[in-house]
């Protein structure tokens, strides 16, 4: 053995047994031996520098997967966590130190925080050991993580607040929590992973250690955020995150009036408040004005007038049914108005919510937030048929469902007695997710993943929570633990599912478990099929015995001379000796001797029999198959992830609610059902208010808690608290009733006001939260796309049924499905359907329903972007194109013989947009008409061109109506194209 | 609590730490054979390091004054860990920590050296170290594994995996050896 031999098996030997007596040897050997001692140093650069060396690491990452999946235990101080922790920790300090260079460098506080932000930082979030009490550089990367970017300055319901005076009385809740939420939290918050100094500020407990009630001078958060020393101060410069004077201010008062702590308000339960009272009583119309009015008072605002009747009436259909008024309802709504205003708009009202138009536009949002699609997604993206459940979630809006009851039978209705069929469709809420078909795909591994995207959506609609962020560790701001994640998780665990696809006809793909819906002449079908195929089954099996026979004999045979036609593999079971067969195999062979070598009789009854069978396995493929939920017989366990890692298991769980939440009489081991009525129970204190606020979300454009998302300690504060907790106990105690609710809302004053822009607020509430006014922004794309299908007459107002396929540009999807899917579009008046039937694909959704959420996962805020592509699209897109033809020709059709440009524009104007045209609007659009008429009139073969996009439309053969129709539908596109039409005003 | 304004800002003193980070490892794998905290103990190290930032003496090499702090953590450590009986004689502790300390002058070339050798190494040769060094399987896993990936044919003992590891060691050893002559460093 040589020398380093030897001293590596000594050091070995004292490593990994401790044994001492090697421990002896081996100092020994090296204080003795100067060439042993230069073998230890050696040996040991050798172990300290090979788990850094880069030529290794790449390699270890990439072979990962074979170690993860043997399942080893090893020390924790030996880990490939631990190590690529370690480098990661380096990589960290690196990257901190690079970000407090350009911090000196840049020299000024207020770019700290975009240096701190623009750093592409993961590593702070993967790595939790850094989070100790270690050296000053590591702790800066803690901060920089783009999850949890600083917001800046004090914001409360969108308001600035920095400006007002500090509050006489401070509520921990409004005024101390999204200070320290904001600003502390992220290191001193519920994560124990994550916590510096041991001192947590979101609990009593916690923050008692760092204050000292009645004495601001006394506490050591106080001393903290007043420090001008770079090494005391809070939170820590390199944070990026800094406190107003006034927060500053805010913190030392509420210290002083004795820190009181509360619970964060929404995890409270709503209780009624009390009306208040306002100095201008007469213009409130109902409770919602008051809670308005009574905050603009307090700030010496006054609200703004009611809008004109035109604008009622226009923004009461276009935000209740999704489509504009035809000129003649509006016109008889402003001679309604002008006798009795109040009750010309209640009963508009009542008209609206009677349509069965009113379902389609609540079902918008409510498909945005169950990711619905009609496909798949992922790289195969096939195509699923989901569309059952958006027509139930529509019916369900119509026939006014109670939200209850709506809520409890998309997440459990399966669990209901007896479920009707109706009830089985409404459970597809959660097999909306998307579902990943791929050939590499690891179903357990999808299956946890859609597991994960339930309890998201679940968590986001019902509850206004980011439970994902509790699938790794626990919540970094909300009393989430990670095991109340995995308790929830419980819940939807148990689908009768294995994370593969398991249906495939076509383009179509779905998982188990589904049920399936002929239509009655599909069943007829089938049940004459069966009838058919039954007496040859007999016949068959009761010649059975006989036709075995036959085919032994005919075996010898054949062996010897084997029929050309058979394929090699059934040759293979034919020259197997009967022992070895398999019964699968042996009658295999004999239906193939049934149909090729059998006598003549059997002949034809198999032939039948194959015809037969094909028949009907082809009615089969075409059956409607809805995904629904359904619960496995035996129930799978439930562990906590590691890691949110499906291979990791920890400790098991069973199902349960979030454990900081009133549990009400649900217990550990409840069922999905139980969870759904927990949900809707009056214990929790979260739904009615996250329902109510993505209402008024719809119909004011942002919720009364702008982060409809999100309602843990991280979401802006309300606007409006007290209305928010009024219309929250209000609709519970309705029963849930959602077209009382809108009602309410619709018919306020606050709701009615113009929505005129007005200088004097422009500082005060750039973003329109105190409701001075009506709010005025673009309306969604689908809308605008089908405002303009009504407008020039070509809607076709269908509900229900099977996705349509609407223009949209060649070789779209060929170009994004790497040539696999062709878009054949719908033909005849299928393209002029609701957008909300347009087929959704999830890998390319429809080009020109711009800002729509991208249906991949739970999305409850709509985007609201503007850019040139918007605009190019209103104006070229084929389909806006074609309405703006048809409403040319539609308008000069009706306008009579011997009618002019003026008529002509002021019909498709009024139309458009549903009022008459100001002197200086019709003069400019004459204008527009007699400069296009002078081009095409000039230029035939253009005209035509124009004309042709529209199918819908026949091109006139005579040169003069032909110029006319081309000039009038270039106006009708510059009116398509007005503010007005776009926007919900 | 907190010192107040350092002699030293943070980024010099993290490029230090992160320079020298490896050799701090190598002096706590040097004196307590067999240890598992060694990342905690570095960390605690340069906790207490930066807290004594004042203390240093930006004329001197950063490393022996770096060392000395972890020598210092790593023999609480084995106090913590009743471990004082397996504890090298104090005379053999300053050795090792002159020579980390010294021959962590070539440190950069080293390292390059060795992954250029590294580089050198079959697929599968590589594929074992970093079973090892990267993914911290002990030798004796690897050799269960191996074993069942081999299933039927004779299995692979932690011996003669020791022995194939030993040699894999010395051969690097040679080669960082060889470059670093070639690159006109004194050999160590």
């Amino acid at each position: 053995m040589s020398l380093p031999e030897k001293v590596e098996l000594l050091w070995r030997r004292a490593n990994e047994t401790d044994d001492a007596e090697a421990f002896a040897q081996l100092e020994d050997l090296i204080a003795e031996d100067e060439q042993a001692f230069r073998a230890y140093v050696d040996l040991m650069w050798m172990e300290s520098h090979l788990p850094f060396a880069n030529s290794l690491v790449k390699l270890g990452c990439d072979a990962g997967q074979p170690v993860a999946s043997e399942a080893l235990s090893r020390p924790a101080g030996e880990s490939k966590a631990a190590w690529s922790g370690t480098l990661v920790a380096i990589a960290a300090v690196v990257l901190a130190l690079l970000t407090l260079t350009a911090i000196l460098s840049s020299g000024d506080g207020e770019d700290a925080g975009s240096v701190a932000q623009s750093v592409p930082l993961e590593v702070g979030a993967k790595d939790e050991s850094l989070a100790g009490d270690g050296a000053e550089p590591e702790r800066k990367v803690a901060f920089s993580n783009l999850a949890h970017p600083p917001k800046v300055g004090g914001v409360s319901g969108g308001v600035l607040v920095d400006e007002e005076p500090v509050p006489e009385t401070i509520s921990f809740n409004f005024h101390v929590r999204s200070i320290l939420s904001e600003n502390c939290f992220y290191c001193h918050g519920p994560d124990p992973n994550h916590r510096e100094a041991d001192l947590r500020l979101d609990t009593e407990e916690g923050l008692l250690n760092a204050v000292e009630p009645e004495s601001p001078e006394d506490s050591e958060l106080i001393a903290r955020i007043f420090s001008d020393d770079q090494d005391m101060q809070m939170p820590p410069h390199y944070s990026g995150r800094s406190l107003t004077r006034r927060q500053k201010a805010i913190l030392s008062r509420w210290v002083e009036q004795g820190a009181k702590f509360e619970q964060h308000w929404a995890f409270m339960a709503p209780q009624k408040p009390a009306i208040p009272d306002v100095k201008n009583g007469d213009w409130a119309k109902n409770p919602i004005d008051r809670f308005v009015l009574a905050k603009l008072e307090s700030k010496s605002i006054k609200p703004s007038p009611r809008a004109k009747a035109t604008v009622i009436v226009r923004r009461l259909h276009l935000d209740l049914i999704g489509i504009p008024p035809r000129p003649e309802q509006s016109r008889a709504f402003v001679t309604a108005y002008q006798a009795d205003a109040d009750k010309a708009i209640d009963e508009l009202v009542d008209r609206l919510l009677a349509s069965e138009h009113f379902g389609e536009r609540m079902a918008m949002p409510w498909l945005d937030v169950a990711r619905y699609s009609d496909s798949n997604g992922f790289q195969q993206d096939g195509d699923r048929s989901q569309w059952p459940w958006r027509d139930w979630v529509v019916r369900a809006f119509n026939a006014n469902m109670p939200f209850d009851q709506f809520t409890i039978e998309q997440l459990a209705g399966d669990l209901l007695e007896k479920p009707t069929q109706d009830q089985l469709i409404a459970t597809g809420f959660n097999r909306n997710h998307m579902l990943n078909g791929e050939g590499g795909a690891i179903a357990e591994e999808q299956r946890n993943n859609y597991v994960f995207d339930r309890v998201d959506a679940t968590a986001t609609t019902w509850l206004g929570l980011t439970m994902a962020c509790a699938q790794c560790h626990d919540h970094k701001y909300d009393p989430i633990t990670q095991e109340d994640y995995y308790k929830f998780f419980a819940y939807f665990n148990n689908v009768d599912e294995k994370g593969n696809v398991d249906r495939k006809v076509g383009r179509q793909q779905c998982a188990k478990p589904y049920i399936q819906m002929p239509t009655d002449s599909q069943s007829d079908e089938l049940k004459r099929i069966d009838g058919k195929i039954a007496p040859l089954n007999r016949e068959l099996a009761d010649s059975d015995q006989e036709i075995t026979k036959a085919m032994r004999r005919w075996e010898i045979e054949a062996r010897e001379a084997t029929p050309e036609s058979m394929g090699r593999d059934l040759f293979n079971i034919l020259v197997k000796d009967l022992s070895e067969r398999s019964k699968g195999e042996d009658n295999r062979l004999k239906g193939w001797f049934l149909e090729h070598a059998a006598s003549q009789r059997w002949r034809d009854l198999k032939k039948q029999q194959v015809r037969l069978q094909g028949a009907r396995r082809r009615v089969q493929e075409q059956i409607l198959t809805v995904m629904v939920m359904r619960e496995r017989k035996q129930p799978r366990e439930t562990f906590v992830l590691q890691r949110g890692n499906y291979e990791t298991r920890g400790r098991q769980v069973t199902t349960g609610v979030p454990s900081f939440l009133p549990r009400g009489n649900v217990d550990e081991g409840s069922t999905r059902l139980d969870l759904a009525r927990w949900l809707v129970s009056e214990e929790n204190p979260l739904t009615s208010r996250v329902v109510v606020n993505r209402f008024w979300q719809l119909f004011f454009g942002i919720g009364i808690v702008k982060t409809a998302e999100d309602f843990g300690v991280q979401a802006e504060l309300p606007s409006h608290r007290q209305l928010l907790d009024w219309l929250a106990v209000e609709f519970r105690e309705s029963g849930w009733d959602v077209k009382q609710l809108v009602r309410k809302i619709v018919t306020s004053e606050t709701y009615l006001q113009t929505s005129k822009f007005r200088k004097d607020l422009a500082e005060i509430d750039p973003e329109n939260r105190l409701l001075a006014r009506s709010p005025r922004y673009r309306l969604p794309s689908m809308l605008i796309r089908d405002s303009a299908l009504l407008v020039s007459g070509l809607l076709n107002a269908e509900v229900g049924g099977k996705p349509v396929y609407p223009w949209q540009p060649d070789r779209l999807w060929k170009e994004f499905s790497l040539e696999k899917f062709g878009y054949r579009p719908s033909q005849g008046n299928d393209r002029y359907r609701r957008g909300l039937y347009t087929f959704w694909r999830r890998t390319v959704p429809p080009p020109n329903m711009f800002d729509s959420a991208n249906r991949q996962t739970c999305t409850v805020k709509q985007a609201r972007t503007n850019t040139p592509l918007h605009a190019l699209t209103l104006l070229n897109d084929p389909t806006f194109v074609e309405t703006a033809c048809f409403l040319a020709a539609d308008v000069m059709a009706n306008g009579g013989e011997g009618a002019a440009a003026r008529s002509w524009v002021q019909d498709a104007f009024a139309r458009a947009v549903g009022r008459d045209a100001s002197q200086s609007e019709l003069e400019s659009l004459v204008r527009a008409f007699d400069q296009s008429h002078d081009f095409y009139e000039s230029a035939p073969e253009q005209a035509k061109a124009f004309l042709a996009v529209a199918d819908a439309v026949a091109i006139p053969a005579d040169g003069e109506k032909l110029s006319n129709l081309a000039a009038l539908a270039s106006a009708c596109q510059v009116i398509m194209n007005t503010d007005e039409f776009m926007t919900r005003e | 609590m907190m010192a107040g304004e350092k002699k030293m800002d943070g980024a010099r003193f993290a490029q230090l730490v992160l320079s020298g980070h490896a050799r701090m490892r190598m002096l706590v794998l040097s004196i307590a054979p067999g240890c598992q905290d060694v990342d905690d103990i570095v960390q605690e190290a340069c906790a207490a390091m930066w807290q004594k930032i004042d203390d240093y003496d930006a004329d001197r090499k950063f490393l022996p004054w770096a060392l000395a702090f972890v020598r210092f953590q790593t023999l609480a450590w084995l106090k913590s860990k009743g471990r004082d009986r397996l504890r090298f004689d104090d005379g053999l502790v300053d050795r090792l920590c002159q020579a980390i300390a010294s021959d962590g002058e070539a440190e950069g070339a080293r390292t390059e050296a060795l992954e250029l050798c590294l580089e050198g190494l079959s697929e599968s040769d590589r594929e074992l170290m970093a079973l090892r060094y990267v993914d911290g399987m002990k030798v004796a896993e690897i050799a269960q594994k191996t074993a069942k990936q081999n299933a039927g044919r004779s299995a692979t003992s932690a011996d003669s995996l020791y022995k194939t590891f030993a040699k894999l060691k010395a051969s690097l050893l040679r080669c960082v050896r060889s470059r670093m002559e070639e690159t006109g460093h004194v050999a160590s």
